[in-house]
């Protein structure tokens, strides 16, 4: 069109605007309002799939608010959260961790749910009550995870092995695994994934009744955690795990048959299974082989980013989350994890899908889940996190003995927690 | 004559304004808001909300021992990558200077390194340095040079080889090409007078062929070292500047402060002092190249 007509076009369509008159702003204002929902578990093999799939489901039933889907990895999820949030934006719906949820809050990422929702209609359980700050609700439970020993029944009985139930017994059957030509074990023993090494570590130092922090104060030299440090340190350096697997490679060796036993959230049996169905009926789960009864929980909030610039349509999402349909959904897609509400289990959705559950929850009930994040220090878990990274990488890949590397990133932790 | 003089300065100043003002914009005032912030305890989960806290970040820099460590293994990544993909791209600038069969496939098949994703790279090279299954290892235990899993990237010692060797297999197509370039612009003339007058194969690239492209190598190294103190992806894939800080560069360092510490004050901090040593390298390869400029007048 050349620049001479132009004014003549732009006349016509304002005057065909007019003449469509108010019904035609009406429609244009109809139009579906956007949100944007991020949750890491989007990138992940099997729940990705149902996440998807709960997702559309709200759409069909709400063709008045359409959903962004925002898939982000969960190594880079919270810093992604974070730089967005941090500059006034960022999706209207998130998820985060327990060791990022707090500071979140603190920073005002968080609408406090009370006007949007209405939460005492919910039927949630008390660990909701973790999301209160100053008597605000500013998150919903989403999963509260835990850490467990997840182990190949087949491999297992190949060497006529029982579960282990302790340190030693799990010494026991890996050396017979090894001897057998299979890993015994597998964490993440790469220095590219410094942040979910945490977890790993924790499961260790929570076995061996350590603590990462008391009433604010870091106790990362503490004789408990310098015993779980040094007994992952033992089984890395005896051979019994793959090194240099990142957690992708050692989930992935799992279910090709080549690792035994690995700690991990719950949600990984479902996840394995969906990558080999073959595993299905050859996955066990049990409690971990260490003797105080203690393992890692991840709880993930989800909340209304204080930056949407619709939240209305953000609660209507949150609200059918956590409606009966949305949790059993949820329930499904996370592998059968506690959700944010009280369940009716009485049809429940996994069904003869997961056989390994009846074991998952007698797992749960013999031991005691205890949070990740160091107690009275979470505004300081990530960099809390980098220091006891960079102890376990001395201990395993520099020949720096356990009790030295810890006694040093005590000192670095009290620095931290000093500022 | 002076008013027309001064009539050709103004129109040249407006004809450059567009440039000088977008340079400004896109570069200038990052600069200084990177140097402002550095001076400032700003938070990443409230960029807006930051206090004037002087040279705090600055001290509590140099007072660690880890950024100390930081600093000497940026050095030796830069020296590293920079000699490496400087003599690995004169060799196959040499190689692809000379007249063979195939020398165009050679050509475009040189350049496949430079060209693939850094993404791409780094996971195929964690492939390749894996422990238990990675290629590498397979094939030096299978020749006998090694028994049992070696830890490219997970050992300390290793650590920086193996990432300097990723490093330069991904960058060295560039040196060769910019130095074939320069090789193309040698005269052969001063070549063949050199070999009738005695002068053999290394004698001939030392005493012409090299002094003909040594101020093309001056740039080259100069933009081969400004790009390795800002090289983030390859390094943060391969090991996140582990083990131990084995691999930890400035700009991993800044990353981590700023992005997962959220630190940006601090980060803005180790980002100036990266800025200062481009500077310091740009200095001295303007002091190296008016020294050789006097030096070729003088002759």
């Amino acid at each position: 069109m050349s620049f001479r007509k132009f004014p003549y076009a732009a006349a016509i369509g304002l005057g065909i605007a007019g003449l469509l008159g108010p019904e035609w702003a009406a429609a244009q204002s109809a139009s579906p309002v956007t949100i944007e929902f991020a949750a890491w578990q989007f990138t992940e093999k099997g729940r990705g799939e149902k996440l998807n799939a709960l997702v559309d489901k709200f759409m069909q039933g709400h063709p008045d608010i359409k959903i962004e889907k925002v898939a982000v990895p969960y190594p880079q999820f919270e810093q992604t959260i974070f730089t967005q949030a941090g500059q006034g934006a960022g999706p209207d719906v998130f998820v985060l961790g327990d060791d990022a949820f707090p500071k979140a809050v603190n920073a005002g990422f968080f609408e406090p749910l009370g006007e949007l929702m209405d939460l005492p209609s919910l039927n949630l359980t008390s660990v909701n009550e973790d999301a209160v700050i100053d008597g605000k609700q500013y998150g919903l439970v989403w999963g509260a995870n835990t850490y467990n020993l997840i182990y190949n029944k087949e491999l297992l009985s190949s060497i006529g092995a029982k579960v282990p139930a302790s340190y030693e017994e799990f010494l026991d059957v890996a050396k017979r695994l090894q001897e057998k030509g299979v890993f015994a074990f597998a964490f993440r023993t790469t220095s590219a994934e410094t942040a979910g090494m945490w977890y790993d570590v924790s499961n260790w130092v929570y076995g061996a009744g350590g603590r990462w922090a008391k009433d604010g104060q870091p106790e990362f030299d503490g004789p408990q955690v310098v015993e779980g440090v040094d007994r992952l340190a033992n089984i890395y350096k005896s051979g019994y795990v793959p090194k240099g697997a990142d957690a992708a490679t050692y989930r992935r060796m799992f279910w090709e048959g080549k690792v035994a036993m690995f700690i991990d959230n719950l949600s990984l049996p479902g996840i394995i299974a969906a990558g080999n169905p073959d595993m299905r009926d050859k996955i066990g789960v049990a409690r971990n082989p260490f003797q105080s009864g203690d393992h890692a929980s991840l709880t993930t909030f989800i909340g209304i980013n204080a930056n949407s610039k619709n939240k209305k349509a953000a609660a209507e999402f949150m609200s059918y989350l956590f409606s009966q349909e949305g949790q059993l959904a949820l329930y499904e897609l996370l592998g059968g994890v506690s959700v944010g509400t009280k369940l009716d289990l009485s049809n429940n959705p996994l069904g003869g899908n997961a056989p390994w559950l009846g074991e998952m929850e007698a797992a749960i009930e013999a031991q005691r889940a205890v949070s990740t994040v160091p107690e009275g220090l979470a505004q300081k878990a990530s960099e809390l996190r980098t220091v006891m990274s960079e102890a376990l990488e001395q201990v395993l890949f520099n020949g720096t003995s356990a009790q030295d590397a810890m006694k040093k990133a005590q000192e670095q932790a009290k620095a931290i927690a000093a500022e | 004559m002076q008013s027309n003089e001064r009539a050709i300065n103004r129109e040249a100043w407006f004809g450059i304004a567009p440039a000088v003002l977008l340079l400004a914009a896109v570069q200038g005032y990052p600069i200084l808001r990177g140097i402002y912030l550095s001076f400032t305890n700003t938070s990443l989960l409230s960029p807006n909300r930051s206090t004037f806290v002087g040279l705090r970040n600055f001290t509590a820099l140099f007072n660690l021992d880890s950024f100390q460590i930081t600093m000497v293994k940026t050095l030796v990544y830069a020296t590293g990558s920079v000699i490496g993909a400087v003599v690995l791209g004169l060799a196959a600038a040499l190689v692809m200077n000379g007249a063979f069969p195939g020398r165009r496939l050679v050509r475009a098949m040189i350049l496949v390194p430079w060209a693939t994703p850094q993404v791409a790279v780094a996971l195929v090279f964690v492939w390749i340095f894996n422990a238990d299954y990675g290629v590498l290892n397979y094939a030096l235990s299978s020749i006998g040079l090694i028994d049992g899993g070696v830890l490219w990237l997970n050992d300390p010692d290793l650590a920086m080889g193996s990432v300097l060797l990723v490093t330069i297999w991904k960058i060295f197509p560039f040196s060769a090409l910019v130095l074939l370039a320069a090789l193309q612009s040698v005269p052969a003339s001063l070549e063949e007078a050199a070999r009738i007058d005695g002068a053999r194969g290394f004698a001939v690239l030392t005493e012409i062929t090299l002094p003909g492209i040594r101020r093309t190598i001056l740039v080259l190294v100069l933009f081969l070292s400004i790009w390795s103190l800002r090289r983030f992806e390859l390094i943060w894939l391969l090991t996140q500047g582990g083990p131990v800080r084995a691999t930890n560069t400035l700009v991993v360092d800044l990353y981590r402060q700023g992005f997962v510490n959220a630190h940006l004050g601090r980060a803005a901090a180790i980002g100036v002092v990266g800025f200062l040593a481009s500077i310091l390298i740009t200095i001295v390869y303007y002091y190296v190249e008016q020294r050789s400029a006097r030096r070729a007048g003088e002759a």
